[in-house]
């Protein structure tokens, strides 16, 4: 990786075509020094500031899209830090798209001020830039960078409502567990670099399959380290502690954020250390096949069992954000290509419900000042409109057909029970009756979280309150986010062809590299 | 655009339209209490489109859509190899079609200028006429429709606004029961129609409900299927009975009286209650295949005739007696109904749907004007509360006398000749070979029946207008042009309708003799169309009679009548409480089902507990792991590296 | 001779101690000062292990762990800092309003001391616009 010349003469003879794909991320960064620039040299007032950072989203989501890629695999950038796949691009394209509903959401709910606002833009886009390269990280190293870009930004926004205690204690709870957990990862990284001698993930993957039988000891304590390290940003039992919490306190755009952009990068980045780290058919790889369904069904489970009996809406949100993360994860239980599509489709399915259930809270508490789940009472008197989309989206979170949650489920479901039937008669018999337990308990799940999303619908449906409460008003902008976002949830809902298939294009990147992998067994045998 | 089959589109679709723009009225505040335009001026076009519709029937062919090679328009469609169940949004008007859409407009128009003024101020003002006018749009599309399905559609529709109608009152417990009953009880009527509709559907071969189709089938079937074809009829006869409120499921219909005035001479005089004479007279060329059925139609129609007659003189609340001169006089109907067969179809059937004609417009008149006088009367309608009205309500008074004089079956008046048409069927039907003692005690049920209408309409119309003058508190007599020029309207069609259409010039009974099903079901059997005088002086003496008796016991005062009430006390009481059928049937029935439903419920109390249970189990495990989210930085950490040294430990270490 | 096992081995002992001590103490400092030096642990396990494999790889990682150190400490002291000035006190325990409804406040049997009201020094406000109006915050 060292600059003797050859190598720097490829790294510099490569640099255009890296550079180009890595626009949208060098859009962002630049966007970063420009809005504090322009607080600094300019009046707030006359200059506002979500336009230009909508703007500069909005052009990095249309880079982002337009970026050129061969259909199998990546390109390897930037001597082997990055690798810029489907998987990936579909991902980072995913994240763009949450900015961009996410910066006026922030403008209509008044959680920046007008002096705060480039703050909040910077740490957004910065956490965001963060995010995207986990997407894409190859090298251990970029694995620890981008966790960190992305995690200490999240921190100062989890305690962005300054002044108020709750949101710093949030902060606290976030910023002490953080350091704390990158730490453990980073340990995790120095062993597994250390072992194998390099931090090149696919170097280590090439090795992991050379060695056929064992990785040493220390080697294989590494990974696992690394694996805290994303369970604890998942918020997977047992290290989902901080998270309530932390909901709890933030502002619900920032548990938003971090319910849905930040969980939908770790599992981009988990499927890429599953993929790297966790070889083919070596001896570790069932034992962590293992280790991750069984982590996946406790998470899914515990989140679902907490939220029931709570009062406050975020906190409730943040355990319905627990149970779905150990639901993606058992896409991730068995992977394969097949797993990119049905994890793809909950991204987006994910990225559409939750934002604007998040959404729906942030505009019931500018009004009521309150975020506990009475203030919900008769909602549907006093705002058919939050109402409607709540419900839309609280049934979507369930799994209802016809909503994008239902076709999210039902994917990840589908892909289960296809790999409980493929292990039926192979030698790893049991991980059939694994998976097949997984199926039955996602089943017995979805019945569990009836009780809570439902228990909102009820409220805000059923239950009138005691006294008569004004209505609530939502501004034009808030009406139409959350039309596109209940657009959104219908539309996935109804209409699974495009994603599916985009899903499908984001999985050759992995397809193509077993492929390869197969290629250099083969090679060896011979 | 304003060719037939276009126009016969409109005819259930403004009605529709006004509805939509009714609860549209309704929704703006300012515009609510306007929300009687768009129902006046959609039904009032309605029935212009009818009228002129009906003007080419026989002419042109009148069917939607026009073009008989097009293809229909597909409601729905469900086809295998062998099974083709499907349905067409066709539209028909042909005689007998036509007949009832005047009917149905041309009352309706008046009956909604009517309400106007008696539902002025009203709560709910928009609901009333919009509900008002999706009954009009769902009535003439049950009459239009060229097949059973869109027929039940229709049929449904009726049903269902005049669940709303009844109901409209509804903070009023004994409207909202009132509303529910009737509801119900049509229900299992219209049970037995759709039962008999998909029965003829299967034995025509499961292709087409089309009512021609089947029709043309009926000889067919009536061979392969001896018993299950009559099976059928009677099913279709059911829902008939439903409807129609005949015995014994009349029950429904007195109680519909809690519902506004107009409605209930709308929906349960004058159109919806009729919708089963139209069903048996559409189904002439099915019914006279099976000459058992018919004769259950004629007793279950003369006995039902005379039942709720022998009710309706004593009652006392003036609605009520209506109410069940109304169900008596469909019984009249099911009578002539039930002679097709015997006596040749076109004209029994004909003697039926000339009296449902007449009747719609008497009935409507006379329910009219006892809503003026509840109006008046600040909405009491006991007839012991009021009397010698005739001063203070004069057009109402008149309207009252013309309705009543025709319906009691006054020589002359329209009342009369239809009456008399069913009695000359019922008599004929008496010389067929079979059944033929049957009719001829059918036609002594009638006769005394129509001794017995007089009387009581005569009753109620001398103990309301006659006599010294009374009136409750809060009355305040007066009468509107709104109300008035309708009731004049329907006063003059009360009188006159009858001896324009009918016994001179036969014009009726040839029109309606074209109709393709009653053509059908004549088989070439011609009607002869001759003035029975005795049976007509006869009828007319015996319509006399019964006034005169009234006129002798209540025009003065009544002191007569309450000593022969006193006399006759059985059948005084048994009269005035409706011959205890209500009660029979609470014991019989309500009760049984009422247990039947406690024990359901006790069932469902048991499972419901059952499931709570279930759902206390994730409670009780959620109450388990969140005292752990105790909020102690510490403790979580320790929680999480424990977690991580489990994991690490139990891989490396044992697992490995 | 010292070999790389030794090096991993003192490695290893500062991140556990690291690690004991962010289990253990309850002064916040303390606590991410425990944070840190299990990421010094991490550094000179990469410094070895760039040592036993003579590539450079190991060093770049170790100069980036500094970095990243560097701003995380920034964040925390600052958020420490505030923390301090709402309750007066850098006990971890006093911080546990967020927790489940209905669960008891565990209270401490040995507090921290507070320090008095005037030991916190007054910093210079940072940014442009000292007042700012608070009311267009609607939380």
């Amino acid at each position: 990786m060292f600059p003797i010349a050859a190598t720097l003469e490829r790294l510099t003879a490569d640099l255009t075509r890296d550079l180009s794909l890595f626009i949208p991320e060098l859009i962002l960064c630049g966007t970063i020094p420009f809005l504090l620039l322009l607080r600094l040299l300019f009046s707030t007032k006359t200059i506002p500031l979500a336009p230009v950072a909508l703007a500069a989203v909005g052009t990095a989501l249309v880079f982002a899209l337009r970026t050129d890629l061969p259909t199998h695999g990546g390109t390897v950038t930037f001597g082997g830090m990055l690798l810029i796949d489907r998987f990936g691009l579909s991902v980072r394209v995913a994240l763009l798209a949450y900015l961009l509903l996410a910066i006026p959401l922030g403008v209509l709910t008044k959680i920046p001020d007008r002096e705060d606002a480039a703050d909040f833009f910077t740490l957004m886009i910065g956490a965001t830039i963060g995010l995207m390269l986990m997407t894409s990280a190859r090298h251990l190293l970029m694995v620890f960078i981008a966790v960190e870009m992305a995690s200490v930004p999240s921190y100062a926004l989890a305690g962005f409502l300054k002044g108020r205690r709750p949101s710093s204690e949030a902060a606290l709870k976030y910023v002490v567990f953080g350091a704390a957990a990158s730490g453990t990862m980073l340990y995790g990284i120095s062993l597994v670099a250390g072992t194998f001698g390099t931090g090149d993930m696919e170097e280590i993957a090439g090795q992991i399959s050379y060695s056929r039988t064992q990785i040493s000891l220390s080697a294989f304590a590494g990974v696992l380290l690394i694996f805290g390290g994303i369970l604890f940003k998942l918020s997977a039992v047992p290290f989902h502690f901080w998270c309530p919490d932390v909901f709890t306190g933030a502002a619900a755009e920032v548990g938003a954020f971090l319910s849905v952009a930040s969980k939908a990068a770790s599992l981009a980045l988990a499927a890429r250390l599953i993929y790297y780290l966790g070889g083919t058919g070596v001896s570790h790889t069932n034992a962590l096949a293992v280790l991750w369904a069984i982590i996946a069904g406790v998470t899914m489970t515990w989140g679902n069992l907490a939220a029931f009996g709570q009062t406050n809406v975020k906190r409730m949100l943040a355990y319905s954000t627990i149970a779905h993360a150990g639901l993606m994860m058992m896409t991730l239980t068995v992977f394969d290509y097949r797993a990119v599509p049905p994890l793809v489709y909950y991204i987006a399915s994910y990225l559409c419900m939750n934002l604007g259930a998040f959404a729906v809270v942030a505009f019931v508490r500018n009004q009521t000042g309150s975020e506990e789940l009475d203030t919900f009472d008769g909602l549907a008197k006093r705002s058919p409109v939050l109402a409607l989309s709540m419900t839309v989206f609280m049934l979507s979170l369930l799994g209802l057909p016809p909503l994008a949650g239902f076709a999210a489920k039902f994917q990840v479901f589908a892909h289960l029970f296809e790999n409980a039937h493929r292990y039926q008669h192979g030698e790893i018999g049991v991980f059939s009756w694994l998976y097949t337990g997984l199926l039955a308990l996602a089943a017995i799940n979805t019945a569990l979280s009836a009780g809570y999303y439902l228990g909102v619908v009820r409220r805000m449906f059923l239950d009138t309150g005691e006294e008569a409460k004004a209505p609530l008003s939502v501004p034009f902008g808030g009406r139409v986010i959350l039309s596109v976002l209940v657009g959104g949830v219908i539309a996935l809902g109804g209409w699974w062809n495009p994603l599916t298939e985009q899903g499908i294009m984001a999985a050759k990147s992995f397809q193509h590299k077993s492929a390869k992998q197969k290629r250099l067994e083969m090679s060896q045998e011979q | 655009m304003f060719e037939p089959s276009n126009l016969l589109l409109a005819v259930p679709a403004l009605p529709l339209l006004g509805a939509l723009l009714c609860v549209a009225f309704g929704s703006v505040k300012e515009l609510r209490k306007w929300a009687h335009v768009p129902a006046v001026l959609c039904a009032a076009l309605s029935c212009a489109a009818a009228l002129t519709v009906v003007s080419n029937i026989g002419e042109a062919d009148v069917h939607f859509p026009q073009d008989r090679t097009g293809e229909p328009i597909s409601w729905f469609s469900v086809a295998t190899a062998t099974t083709k169940l499907s349905a067409d949004f066709g539209l028909e008007a042909d005689q007998l079609s036509g007949i009832m859409l005047i009917g149905i407009t041309f009352i309706g128009t008046w009956i909604v200028v009517f309400s106007i003024g008696y539902m002025h101020g009203s709560p709910g003002y928009p609901r009333f006429f919009a509900a008002v006018s999706l009954f009009l749009a769902s009535m003439t599309l049950l009459v239009l429709a060229d097949n059973f399905l869109l027929m039940f559609a229709g049929w449904e529709g009726v049903g269902l606004c005049s669940y709303l109608l009844v109901g409209y009152w509804h903070d009023k417990p004994s409207a909202a029961a009132a509303a529910r009953k009737a509801f119900l009880v049509t229900r299992l009527g219209d049970v037995g129609l759709l039962l008999g509709s998909f029965l003829l559907w299967q034995m025509a071969g499961r292709n087409s409900f089309n009512y021609q189709f089947i029709f043309e089938k009926a000889a067919e079937m009536v061979n392969a299927h001896p018993y299950l074809f009559p099976a059928a009829c009677l099913l279709v006869f059911s829902g008939a009975v439903g409807k129609s409120a005949q015995f014994p499921l009349y029950v429904w219909l007195p109680d519909a009286m809690e519902g506004p005035t107009p409605v209930s001479a709308l929906i349960h005089a004058a159109t919806m209650v009729t919708a089963g004479v139209y069903l048996l007279a559409r189904c002439a060329a099915l019914f006279t295949l099976c000459p058992a059925v018919q004769a259950t139609v004629a007793v279950i129609g003369a006995f039902t005739a005379i039942l709720a007659a022998y009710i309706a003189l004593t009652q006392n609340d003036l609605k009520r007696v209506l109410a069940y001169s109304t169900v008596s006089q469909l019984g009249f109907m099911f009578l002539a109904l039930g002679c097709a067969g015997p006596v040749v179809p076109s004209f029994a059937v004909t003697a039926a749907v000339f009296h449902l004609f007449t009747h719609a417009f008497f009935k409507a008149v006379l329910f009219l004007s006892a809503g003026s006088v509840m109006h008046a009367m600040h909405d009491e309608i006991d007839m012991r509360l009021f009397s010698g009205l005739r001063k203070k309500l004069p057009v109402t008074h008149l309207a009252f006398l013309c309705g009543a004089a025709a319906l009691a079956g006054l020589p002359l008046l329209s009342g009369f000749w239809s009456k008399d048409m069913i009695l000359e069927s019922a008599l004929e039907a008496g010389e067929s070979k079979r059944f033929g003692t049957l009719y001829y005690l059918l036609f002594g049920v009638a006769i005394t029946t129509a001794a017995m209408t007089a009387f009581y309409t005569f009753r109620a119309y001398f103990r309301t207008f006659w006599g010294p003058l009374k009136m409750p508190e809060g009355a305040h007599p007066h009468e509107t042009w709104v109300m008035n020029i309708p009731l004049l309207v329907l006063a003059i069609g009360a009188l006159a309708v009858g001896i324009v259409a009918e016994p001179f010039t036969h014009w009726f009974s040839h029109f309606l003799g074209h109709a393709k099903t009653l053509v059908q079901a004549d088989a070439g059997r011609v009607a002869e169309h001759h003035l029975n005088w005795p049976l007509m002086i006869g009828s007319g003496a015996v319509a006399l009679l019964g006034i005169g008796v009234a006129w002798a016991m209540y025009a003065g005062n009544s002191q007569s009548a309450d000593n022969l009430a006193k006399n006759l006390k059985t059948p005084y009481y048994a009269s005035l409480n409706k011959l205890y059928v209500d009660e029979i049937y609470n014991v019989l029935i309500v009760q049984p089902f009422l247990m039947i439903a406690g024990f359901c419920k006790l069932c469902e109390a048991i499972v419901y507990d059952l499931v709570r249970l279930v759902a206390m189990v994730p409670r009780f495990l959620a109450d388990l792991i969140r005292p752990l989210q105790n909020g102690l930085v510490q403790f979580y950490a320790l929680s999480m590296a424990m977690g991580l040294a489990a994991i690490v430990g139990y891989l490396v270490l044992v697992a490995k | 001779m010292i070999t790389i096992s030794h090096y991993l081995a003192v490695g290893a002992v500062l991140f556990t101690l690291g690690l004991i001590g962010f289990l253990t103490r309850r002064n916040l400092i303390v606590m991410f000062l425990s944070a840190e030096m299990m990421l010094q642990g991490v550094a000179i396990n990469f410094v070895a292990f760039s040592r036993h494999h003579g590539n450079m790889h190991g060093q770049v990682f170790t100069l980036f762990i500094i970095a990243v150190a560097a701003c995380e400490a920034g964040i925390a002291l600052a958020l420490f800092l505030s923390l301090y000035r709402k309750k007066r006190t850098l006990d971890v325990s006093v911080w546990q309003d967020l927790r489940e409804a209905g669960i008891d406040e565990t209270t401490d049997a040995q507090p921290l001391t507070t320090t008095p009201e005037d030991a916190d020094p007054i910093l210079t406000k940072a940014g442009i616009a000292p007042k700012r109006p608070l009311e267009e915050t609607n939380v």
